[in-house]
Order: structure tokens, then C-alpha cells, then sequence
């Protein structure tokens, strides 16, 4: 048997990388967390108070039973069935990117958030961030009052200022005094109403700035079309797909669309021969989640990819098969000339892949993607090369771009000129639609400063945040959830986002607050005023113009989208060739890095993105993807780097740029280029945060200061000083690890099997090779290890047990599985969030994950491969496998864990007593213990402090964050155990839907349709659930793919959820010595 | 001399108990012991169960509303008001629309119905006391129950006889339990689930679903 495939060495960390080399590693519980004791209580105090509850607690148990109500509606509304939940269609934006939603609602409390299929730009798809915005919703932070000088006031008096201060600009409307700063709001009656505003007030200045900006791509496609664009990709068209420097994977634009659309061409295909799969190359300076999946990946700084893209374009001419424009080609060669060996090499070899005709049948030959923090040039090649590639067409097509008005100047330059006028004292009333610009605002602008100097600030925000506070009025602001609205994606497509509550405390949208300073527009006698609004623009639409527009209306909420989009893609094909030679003139300065000359990249976080879920506990908990950091942000560095410099994790140091600097902490990354600083926005938030189990307030580092206007993506020239002391970080990438190098008991069979496409092809079931082969009657069977005979005993393949519960019998009934393709994962964590959305699961805080109990049931294990300066990553999601021989079941002594007759290793939460033998005996350290009543705010412990705030009561806003649980999920107690469970609560659901079907067909499709949270949030498809004993189900079929694996089999555990091994395509020009 | 006094004199005077007291510490091991013991097992078994504590609990409601007229001598059926038990997991208090729909012609000036318009007159819900309570971690559905035939009388009692609700059975999951694991004497025709004072007929055997299949397992009713 051969064992090539899988003898490679898998990490964790490179703590763990490092020990293997010298004596080898095996500890299965890890000793680096923090296990010193807690404040609080000893443990003579501990056991006095208990003996105290037990007494009391006897006590109370003689009382009567509380009397309880129930409160029926008077007058039942239609359609609601109490404990039922509906569904209504909805869309949410974040900057341009827009995402078509459902959201699941409870007794009228919106719970979960879910893609909606039917939307053409996410196509079912979310994020962690889409998943996580249903707690933003009850955030007791928000802002619940406006506020004029931080002093709540009422509404009426809200609205009579408002209308006072603005009548002044309008009976002198072209006074120059007043300016606009919105952030993006892709809303036609929102661009519509900021149409007539400037109309109506000729001399006011309207700016829209985005922290994470798309400056870049605009002005590289407007030089090609000579208007805003923006480009579309479809990846899973293309057989070569070149990233520089994009995420498009995960913090790119349209990510869930590019996701779904790749992920099609990563099923290793053997129809007619060989297997085929595409191939995706990235050339990155940092490690992006994009650069985790790609087949070969080159590290190269930021700055140096605009020459590497000259280079491609250089191959290319030299390749000759497609022609680019001159005014590229005369230039390129000597663009590059700054490039190393290694960098010229790959691009040759990767332009001959982008122009080589595609092996797979109706594939186009080659796409190449820019990132946003590329200059403009970067995204012009990228368009010009794809324009010659992309001939069959339908891989990229390019959108007018609707979610602007035309007259738009971009972020930065935007934010630059307000601020001058700002610092001019040429401003007199600045209002701020939306965003928080005082925080996110580059430091070189000052813009905190700036805004002091104008005489009233009028500012619409969510929380009382940096903006609102320094605001005159404070104006707060709707959740998409609570507000009516209207959306534009990119490609077109429209949706009206309707409100599943009203306002919690009470709320104006942006395009009420329009109306207001407009003051034309009457508000109606009854009804929402947005409402009012929306409707009565899409009425003077041609397409609201029908004889039957409620009806019409109608269908567009039901539907999520219209059916007919605003526009096509653009279909000239002509490029203006002259843009491109204006951008092609400006070079580039090129720099020399070195550990005293770094280059610095600030990167839009995958979780609180620019800031704007600073507030939100679920993902600021959620580890980062790569670095598996959760609740800070860190300047992260490779090892040669961190050597260089003579730093180590959690080092405090100074980071310097020009002038400015900022105090930050150090961690270190393996597979960055050298000399490369990541730094995340969005962290360092410093506001009147409410985040339960997290006492400092503020979470990270804000990296703003030291990010500038000019250049505020990547910028060349820090430095980072070695501070004093060491800062705690909560990182969970060394605990919980599954021992991958089975130094242990295991045999030497990684957890993530992985195969090249030439290895698949020569043993198509290397995955299952790690599995042993049983004689029959159990016993030793020969495995070769690095060579030498190598031998696991092990006891006969049988249960230990009997079958549970009465003659339970596998073979019939339901009975559940999931397969987790790892080909699939981009480790996004979209799943992880919904898993917890889900199913009621509580966030912990810093300290409590630095102890090692955060309570993801889902994990994201993340598996570095090979060489400490260049390494693969793999993802593999983690939870319960619902082993049918499951180790946990056996330990418990009150049998609070038993196994279905479905397959499903049961929780009964009520009967466990919290012994914590399970969670011990769990191979796969999937169990989570209570420590604390983590699900109750404000049943804290010493040390954590309520936020100052006259507004904050514990009790309420206790009552305001249990409006998110999902009412069909216990919401569990201190000190029991918990795990997945595959969503029982929706097993259930459909089980009972199923009985009271009409037709044996129609109670098939409920099982079908039936999927588990983490499935059906993930934007590829990587997690299918189903029954098992129904052949036809999606889940038996991915059974059966050869790829399909289960882990740890030598424990004869009979895992449900099994993995299809991962398959990558590397082009074999580029092969490395495998690690 | 007599012999107790011999006895004392052979003790040096430091017998302090009578001898009787001998006998008590096996009496008290072996009789009196046991016997408490098993009492106190005994008044536990009963009066912490909720066949002591919750059957029979009969609270005072906002509107002395008699299950005994309307089901039992008018003979509206359950599901006029508790309309979709059939189709939720809950069988639903009726919103008081469900009252006025008689109640704006009939009674409309009666005194005890005064909470019942006032809650029509004001949009503010009846506040009904909950009689059937189980615990929040199991997730009872009426829907599942009614779809295989399980009769309302079976976990409610003689509804129709009752003028102010009171629980019936103890609802614990010893007696979930015992219907769940033989579910067969519990079913009727899907026809008469509403049906007061049911007796099954040889007919009405064969028209009974014949497989239920009743979860046992810890998930079918806790998440």
C-alpha cells in the first residue's frame, strides 16, 4: 500500500513545528493555556457557598411553582402561528457589496439570518458577518435616544431642531456652509433623495467615504470605460485563475458569489480520462484566506505586485498567442526588471498556464484578479488581460456602477477635501449619514480635530460612537432588520428591504433623515415615513408604473428581488486604450525592504471589517482564520521577520510610519513575505462598548493613526521598535489540536489527508488509505511508516456496546450524516458564526478563551503544511463527529449523553451534572463546558465592569440580548456540557413536517430540503447534511466519493461526519520539495 | 440485699442507664431505622413527585371561563378556539377575537366577561394563568401528537367536565415515558382525537395508524 500521500507533516503552530524537530511533541491536552487560578472565590469560600445553595436550594423546592401567564393576542394577526417561525426575504449591504437575505423570525423577533438563494449576487451565501448581524440588532450599546451635546433628548424636539437648523439653508440654498459626509448606501430612493438634495441646495458638497476602499478598481476600470464600473468575475469559468493581492475568496467584493462560482471547478473531475480540476495562483505579500486555497502561491511584497503584473503582461506578448495593447507591452519589461529570479519565473510559468487553451471543455483559458489595495494600474492590466484571455467571454463582465451618483470624487480623495474645508472653517453644518468617520478616517487627516471646528454636526449612527459623540445631534440609527429601504447590487439586481421588527428604541433610516433636512416631503398620517418614501419612488419608476403595483410591490418582498435587474453588463468591448497609457506613464517608486524598512499592509478585517461590528462578541470571539487570534488584532510578521527583529509573540512594540505610530503586539505568522507588517483595521474602538465577559472596553489596536490618505493600503518605510513588557493575546490555534503528527498512540495518519491532481489521478482513494484495513477477525495489520513495517493492534471491528435504545437499527429510518469537503473550505468561519447563531451559543470573553473555554461547537482547526517560511494551509472544520462507537457515551455516569436511534449522539443538557468525564474522553475535543452562566449578561464575576452609563440596567438589557436565542434551542445553565448535536431542533422540524406531509414525494423533499446551520451558511456548498439511508440524498452520494475519509478509524469510533480528502492542483513547473 | 442493689454494688455505682437501654441500638438499626427510612423514601416517591405536587393544580383565572359549558354542554369543539393544534407545536390560547366572535351578541353586558371586552376595547391579551406547564428544556408538539391520534383527553382529562381547567395527569417524563414506549392503547381514529370519554371500538382498531414509532431517545424531546 502505498503511503506517500499521507506521510506529510502537518502543524499547528510553529511552537509545536519547532519541538518536532528537536523530541517530538504528543501531549494531548495542550499545557501552554492559562491555568492559573481565577480571581474570585478560594475554593473553601467556593465549597461554603455551595453547601449554602444546596440548603437553600432544598428549600426552595417545597415552594409552589410560580404562577406563569400566557398572553394570547387580542386581535390575531394572519399568518402567525405562535412557535412557528416565518421567513421573510430582505437584502443588507456592507460598503458596495450587497447580499440578498432571509431572516428566520420568531414570535416576531428576528433569530437567524440565512442567504437567499434566489439573490443573484450572493446566491445563498453569507458571511460570519451577515450571520453575526442579528446581535448588532439587540445590542444594548446602541444609541436608544438622540442625543443633542451627549444629553438624551425626545423625538418631537429631534424633529422640530432638525427643521429649524434646515430651514436657514433653505431659503439660502446655495450657501456654501453645509456639507454632506454618507457612507455607502447602494439605495436608489437614497441616491435619489441625495440628488435632489444637491438640487435643493446647490452650494452643499456631498462626500461618501468608505474606510475599506474600492478607489483602486474605479479608477483603473474608469480609465478603461471612462465612467464607474465595476468588474464582475465569474472564477469558476476560467481553467487559470491568477490573484494579485486579492481576497476574492473571503474579504473581497462579491466574496459569497466568487466562492460559490470557484468552488464549482474544484471537484477533481475524471469525466473523459485524467482527473481536471482548475487552478488558482496567488501572489500575495500577506496570507489571505484566497492564498490558503490557492494551488501555488508566490509571497511578494504589496508593492512589488504592480510589477509582477507587468511581468505577466510581458509573458504574455512574449507567449504571443493573445495581444495586449502597446502602450503595456512597450513598458512591461522594463516594469519588472525589479523583480526577483523566483517572481519572473512564476510569472512566466503562470502566463503560459492563462494562455494555454483550457483542458476542461467550455472553460475559458485564463483569469486574472486584482485586489483592492492594488494601485489603479494593477486592476487596468488586470482588465486588459482578461479582455484578451477571456474570449468566450461570460468569465468577466463589467457593471455600470449604480451604487454611487456619477458626480462621486471616491473615498479618499473625498475625505481629504472635506476635511480641508473642515480645517478651513468653511463648513458650518456637517452631517453625517451613517458610518463612523472619526474613527475610520486615516490619521494624517486628524480628523477628529477637524470636525471640532464646524458649529453643528448632525450625525445619524448606530452606537453612541467616536462620530456621534463628538456630533452636536446624535440621530440614532435604524438595523436593517427594523427598516424599510431599497438595495442595488452590482450586477443590477434590486431589492426592497423590509423591516421583520419595529425599531427596538426607536430609530430614523438615512432616507428619513434626507427627508427631514429636504422638508418637502410630507409625512404621511399613518405608516412608517421610509415606507412612504421607497414605495412612492419606486411608484414614479417606470417598473412601479403597472396598473397593479401592490401587487407587483408584493412579489418583490416575497420574491427578495425584482425580476427584472436595472442593467446588463456593459456590452462594448472596446477599451479605451488611451486610459490605460495615461496610467501606464506614473511608475511606481520601487523600495528595498528590510527589517528597518518594512512595508506595512492594513487590511480590512474578515470580522469586524472596517470597525463597524467593533461591538459584536460573536465575531470579535471567532479566531481569525489564519492566525487564530480572537478578541485583539496584532501586527503579524513571519518568523524570518520576527527573528530580523528580535521580537516573539505577544511582544509589545511600537509601530512606526513617517511620523505617526502606534503601540501595538506582535504575533507571529509563518507564510507572509519577509519584511511585511499585516495590520487590521477596526480594532481599538474606543466607545461606550457593552461586551459581556470583556472589562478593558476597548478590543485591539486602532492602526488608523498610523494609516494616511495618500497611500492607505499598504505603505512602505515602518518600523517597528521593541516595546516593554508583554501583552496577553488569546490565541486558539495550539490548544484542541487533534495531535496531527501522532507522536502519541496514533498511527502517523494526518487528519487532513491531501493529494496533487497527479496523485489523485495515480491512487484515487488516497484519502481512505489512511484508513487500517481489518482482517477478519480485527487483529494486527502491517503499515509501512517513512519505509519501516510499522504495526497497529487493534480490537475487531465491532461495537462495544450494543445498539442503543431498543433494537436500534442503523439500516433503517432516518439516519443522519455529513460529509465536510475540504476542497471546498476557504475557512471563512461564515459557519462557525451560524452555529452559534443557531444554537444559542454563548461568547466567553478574552480571559475565558485564553483558559481554553470558548464554546464553539464548530471549530476551525487550521493545519500549516511544510517549510516554516512558505507553508499550505488547510481548513477543517471541526464539531462533534457523532462517533455511532462514541468514547463520551461510556464515561457518563448519569448517561446524559446517549446515542439515537438516528445516529446522533444525544445532549440532554438537564441531566448532566457537569463531571466533565465526556469532554476528557472525546478524541476530537469537540465538548464545551459551562464554566460560568456565560448566557447571562449580567451574572458576572469580580474583575468585569458594567459600561459608565446612566442608560445601562443589567436586568433589562439581559432581556434585550435574550431576544436573539432561538426559542427552539435550550439556552443552557453553568456547569453542563455541551456539543453539536447536527441542529436536532431542525431534524425535528422536518421529521414532523415530513409525518404531516401529503405524499410519501413531498415528505422527501422536506428530508432534502432539510439542512443543518453550518451548511446552509456556507457560501460553497463544502457542508452537506442528509439521511443516510436514502441513496438518492446529496449526503450518500458525497459518501461515495472516492475522496470521502473518516478520522481516526483506528478507534473504531464509526464517525457520521466524514471529510472528501483535498485535492490541489499545482502546476508541476513550480514544484517545491514537498514538506 | 436485693439483687438490684447486689448488681449496683458489683458496678461500683456507675450503671447510669437502665439496662433496657441495651436493647435500643439494634432496635434502632434494624426496626426503627429501616422502617424511617424507607417512610422517608416513600413520602419523597409521593409528595416530590408531580403526581403530588402539580396534579390537581387548579389556579384562579381572569375570567372564570367553564371548559364544562362550552366544550362539554355546548359542545364546541377543541379546535374552534385551540385552532392549530393540528399544525404547531403549540395548541394555542385563542386571541380574544376568538371570544368576541360569540361574545359581542351573546352575554355582552355580563359581568364576568368584563376583563374579556376590556382586552378587545384596549389591544392588551387576557392574562391567562398557565395550568400545563413542562419544563423549558423539553419541547413538547401538540401537532406531532394529534397527526397520530393521540386524544386531547389523554394528557388533559375530561376537559368537558372540568369548569375551571386543572391539571389531570402529572406530565413528568416517567409518564411521557409510559405512553412513549407503548403507544398503542393511547391511539384512536385521527376523527375522534377531540372526543370526550372515548372508548375504542373493534372498529375504530383498524382505523388507528398502525406504526408510530414514538421517540425514546434523549433528543426527541430535549435540544
Amino acid at each position: 500500500m502505498s503511503t506517500q500521500h499521507n506521510d506529510r507533516n502537518y502543524w499547528t503552530s510553529l511552537e509545536q513545528l519547532r519541538a518536532a524537530q528537536t523530541e517530538g511533541t504528543g501531549n494531548e491536552f495542550p499545557t501552554d493555556l492559562l491555568t492559573e487560578e481565577m480571581d474570585g472565590p478560594t475554593r473553601r469560600h467556593f465549597l461554603g457557598i455551595m453547601g449554602a445553595s444546596m440548603t437553600m436550594a432544598g428549600m426552595a423546592g417545597c415552594i409552589r411553582r410560580p404562577t406563569e401567564r400566557i398572553m394570547p393576542y387580542s386581535r390575531m394577526p394572519e399568518d402567525v402561528l405562535p412557535g412557528v417561525p416565518s421567513h421573510y426575504a430582505t437584502a443588507v449591504n456592507i460598503g458596495a457589496d450587497v447580499a440578498g437575505l432571509l431572516i428566520e423570525c420568531n414570535d416576531g423577533r428576528p433569530t437567524k439570518i440565512e442567504g437567499n438563494s434566489s439573490h443573484t449576487q450572493n446566491i445563498g451565501g453569507t458571511s460570519s458577518m451577515h450571520q453575526a448581524m442579528v446581535l448588532d440588532l439587540y445590542d444594548p450599546s446602541r444609541l436608544r435616544a438622540p442625543r443633542n451635546l451627549q444629553a438624551p433628548v425626545g423625538w418631537e424636539a429631534l424633529e422640530k431642531a432638525i427643521d429649524a437648523h434646515f430651514k436657514g439653508y433653505r431659503n439660502n440654498p446655495s450657501s456654501q456652509k453645509l456639507a454632506f459626509l454618507s457612507e455607502e448606501y447602494p439605495s436608489p430612493t437614497y441616491l435619489a433623495l441625495q440628488k435632489r438634495i444637491k438640487n435643493r441646495f446647490p452650494g452643499a458638497n456631498w462626500y461618501t467615504y468608505e474606510a475599506v476602499s474600492d478607489d483602486n478598481e474605479t479608477a483603473g476600470l474608469r480609465a478603461l470605460f471612462g465612467k464607474p464600473v465595476r468588474a464582475l468575475h465569474k472564477p469558476g469559468r476560467a481553467y487559470t485563475v491568477l490573484s494579485l493581492d486579492s481576497d476574492f475568496l473571503a474579504t473581497g467584493f462579491n466574496a459569497s458569489g466568487n466562492s460559490f462560482s470557484w468552488m464549482s471547478q474544484r471537484e477533481p473531475t475524471t469525466a473523459g480520462g485524467d482527473p481536471k480540476m482548475s487552478r488558482l495562483y496567488t501572489v500575495e505579500g500577506v496570507f489571505s484566506l484566497t492564498g490558503t486555497c490557492a494551488d501555488n502561491r508566490l509571497r511578494l511584497p504589496s508593492h512589488q505586485i504592480e510589477a509582477f503584473a507587468f511581468a505577466i503582461a510581458h509573458e504574455i506578448r512574449k507567449a504571443g498567442t493573445v495581444s495586449l495593447p502597446n502602450a503595456v507591452t512597450s513598458v512591461a519589461e522594463k516594469r519588472m526588471a525589479g523583480l526577483s529570479d523566483e517572481a519572473k519565473f512564476f510569472a512566466k510559468v503562470v502566463a503560459e498556464d492563462l494562455t494555454t487553451t483550457s483542458p476542461i471543455p467550455n472553460l475559458a483559458s485564463g483569469l486574472v484578479i486584482a485586489g483592492r489595495r492594488q494601485p489603479p494600474v494593477v486592476h487596468a492590466l488586470a482588465a486588459v488581460i482578461n479582455h484578451a484571455l477571456a474570449q468566450p467571454g461570460m468569465v468577466t463582465s463589467y457593471y455600470e456602477d449604480h451604487s454611487r451618483n456619477a458626480d462621486d470624487m471616491g473615498d479618499m480623495a473625498g475625505i481629504q477635501a472635506l476635511t480641508k474645508d473642515l480645517n478651513a472653517g468653511k463648513i458650518e453644518t456637517l452631517v453625517v449619514v451613517g458610518g463612523n468617520p472619526v474613527y475610520t478616517v486615516p490619521g494624517n487627516l486628524k480628523f477628529a480635530e477637524a470636525i471640532k471646528k464646524v458649529k453643528t454636526t448632525v450625525c445619524l449612527s448606530d452606537f453612541p460612537d467616536e462620530t456621534s459623540k463628538a456630533a452636536t445631534w446624535a440621530i440614532p440609527k435604524t438595523h436593517f432588520l427594523e427598516a424599510w429601504g431599497d438595495l442595488v447590487s452590482a450586477d443590477g439586481t434590486l431589492t426592497i428591504q423590509q423591516p421583520v421588527i419595529a425599531p427596538l428604541h426607536g430609530a430614523w433610516t438615512p432616507i428619513e433623515l434626507l427627508a427631514h433636512i429636504l422638508g418637502d416631503e410630507p409625512k404621511p398620517e399613518k405608516g412608517d415615513y421610509t415606507y412612504h418614501l421607497v414605495r412612492k419612488y419606486w411608484k414614479s419608476q417606470p417598473r412601479g408604473q403597472g396598473l397593479a403595483f401592490d401587487r407587483q410591490w408584493n412579489q418583490w418582498l416575497h420574491d427578495g428581488r425584482m425580476s427584472r435587474s436595472i442593467q446588463g453588463p456593459l456590452m462594448s468591448t472596446r477599451l479605451k486604450t488611451e486610459g490605460i497609457s495615461d496610467l501606464v506613464r506614473t511608475q511606481s517608486k520601487a523600495h528595498t525592504l528590510s527589517p528597518s524598512n518594512l512595508e506595512v499592509v492594513f487590511t480590512a478585517d474578515p470580522h469586524v471589517y472596517d470597525g463597524r461590528f467593533g461591538n459584536n462578541s460573536l465575531l470579535l470571539e471567532a479566531p481569525d482564520p489564519i492566525s487564530k487570534i480572537s478578541w485583539d488584532n496584532a501586527a503579524v510578521i513571519n518568523p524570518a521577520t520576527a527573528k530580523a527583529l528580535g521580537v516573539e509573540n505577544e511582544d509589545r512594540v511600537s509601530l512606526e510610519v513617517g511620523d505617526a505610530a502606534v503601540d501595538i503586539v506582535v504575533w507571529v505568522v509563518p507564510g507572509l513575505a519577509d519584511n511585511v507588517v499585516i495590520v487590521s483595521m477596526g480594532y481599538g474602538r474606543n466607545f461606550d462598548s457593552y461586551l459581556p465577559y470583556h472589562d478593558s472596553g476597548t478590543v485591539g489596536f486602532d492602526v488608523n493613526p498610523i494609516r494616511s490618505s495618500s497611500a492607505p493600503d499598504f505603505v512602505v518605510g515602518g518600523k517597528i521598535t521593541k516595546g516593554t513588557g508583554k501583552y496577553p493575546i488569546a490565541n486558539v490555534q495550539a490548544y484542541n489540536r487533534l495531535d496531527p503528527d501522532g507522536d502519541g498512540p496514533f498511527p502517523e495518519r494526518p487528519h487532513v489527508r491531501e493529494a496533487t491532481v497527479p496523485e489523485y489521478k495515480e491512487d484515487p482513494d488516497f484519502a481512505a488509505k489512511g484508513l487500517i484495513v481489518h482482517g477478519p477477525s480485527g487483529g494486527e495489520i502491517p503499515y509501512k511508516k517513512n519505509g519501516k513495517p510499522y504495526v497497529v493492534v487493534h480490537p475487531p471491528e465491532e461495537t462495544l456496546h450494543p445498539p442503543p435504545s431498543k433494537g436500534a437499527d442503523y439500516t433503517k429510518g432516518y439516519q443522519w450524516g455529513m460529509v465536510i469537503d475540504l476542497n471546498k473550505c476557504t475557512g471563512c468561519n461564515a459557519c462557525l458564526v451560524a452555529c452559534m447563531v443557531e444554537n444559542n451559543v454563548p461568547t466567553v470573553g478574552k480571559d475565558q478563551v485564553r483558559r481554553g473555554r470558548e464554546m464553539h461547537w464548530l471549530r476551525m482547526d487550521r493545519y500549516f503544511r511544510g517549510d516554516e517560511n512558505d507553508p499550505q494551509i488547510v481548513h477543517q472544520p471541526m464539531a462533534c463527529s457523532q462517533c455511532e462507537n462514541a468514547p463520551c457515551e461510556n464515561v457518563c455516569p448519569v448517561q446524559a449523553t446517549a446515542h439515537s436511534p438516528e445516529g446522533i449522539n444525544d445532549m440532554a443538557y438537564n441531566r448532566c451534572i457537569g463531571t466533565r468525564y465526556c469532554a476528557n474522553n472525546c478524541p476530537f475535543k469537540v465538548r464545551r463546558f459551562n464554566f460560568y452562566n456565560y448566557t447571562s449578561a449580567s451574572s458576572r464575576w469580580d474583575g468585569v465592569t458594567l459600561r459608565n452609563d446612566e442608560l445601562v440596567d443589567p436586568e433589562k438589557d439581559d432581556e434585550l440580548l435574550h431576544m436573539r436565542w432561538n426559542p427552539d434551542v435550550t439556552v443552557r445553565f453553568r456547569g453542563v456540557m455541551e456539543k453539536c448535536n447536527y441542529c436536532y431542533q431542525r431534524i425535528n422540524r422536518a421529521k414532523r413536517k415530513a409525518k404531516m406531509a401529503e405524499s410519501p414525494r413531498a415528505a422527501k423533499r422536506i428530508i432534502n430540503d432539510l439542512n443543518v446551520a453550518c451548511g446552509s451558511a456556507c457560501p460553497t456548498g463544502g457542508i452537506t447534511f442528509g439521511d443516510l439511508n436514502d441513496p438518492k440524498s446529496k449526503v450518500a452520494q458525497a459518501k461515495k466519493n472516492n475522496r470521502n475519509y473518516q478520522l481516526l478509524t483506528e478507534l473504531n469510533l464509526r464517525t457520521r461526519t466524514s471529510y472528501l480528502g483535498m485535492v490541489r492542483n499545482p502546476n508541476p513547473k513550480l514544484a517545491k520539495q514537498k514538506g | 440485699m436485693s439483687d438490684q442493689d447486689q448488681k449496683n454494688e458489683q458496678n461500683n455505682g456507675l450503671l447510669v442507664f437502665p439496662e433496657w437501654h441495651n436493647k435500643v441500638p439494634p432496635l434502632f438499626f434494624l426496626v426503627i431505622g429501616p422502617v424511617a427510612t424507607l417512610v422517608a423514601i416513600g413520602a419523597v416517591w409521593y409528595y416530590f413527585s408531580p403526581k403530588f405536587t402539580d396534579v390537581g393544580y387548579m389556579p384562579k383565572q381572569p375570567v372564570p371561563y367553564s371548559h364544562k359549558l362550552h366544550a362539554g354542554e355546548l359542545e364546541i369543539d377543541c379546535r374552534y378556539c385551540h385552532n392549530h393544534v393540528e399544525t404547531t407545536t403549540k395548541a394555542g390560547v385563542p386571541p380574544t377575537q376568538t371570544c368576541m366572535n360569540c361574545h359581542s351578541r351573546v352575554h355582552t353586558d355580563s359581568e364576568a366577561l368584563a376583563p374579556v371586552r376590556e382586552s378587545w376595547a384596549t389591544g392588551k391579551p387576557v392574562p391567562w394563568v398557565r395550568v400545563h406547564k413542562i419544563a423549558d428544556y423539553a419541547y413538547f408538539d401538540h401537532s406531532a401528537h394529534i397527526q397520530v391520534g393521540v386524544g386531547c383527553e389523554s394528557c388533559h382529562g375530561r376537559i368537558d367536565q372540568m369548569v375551571e381547567v386543572a391539571q389531570a395527569e402529572p406530565l413528568s417524563m416517567g409518564w411521557c415515558l409510559d405512553c412513549h414506549t407503548n403507544p398503542q392503547p393511547h391511539l384512536r381514529p385521527k376523527d375522534k382525537v377531540t372526543e370526550m370519554g372515548y372508548r375504542r371500538t373493534a372498529e375504530d382498531e383498524k382505523r388507528i395508524v398502525g406504526e408510530v414509532n414514538p421517540p425514546i431517545h434523549c433528543g426527541g424531546c430535549h435540544r
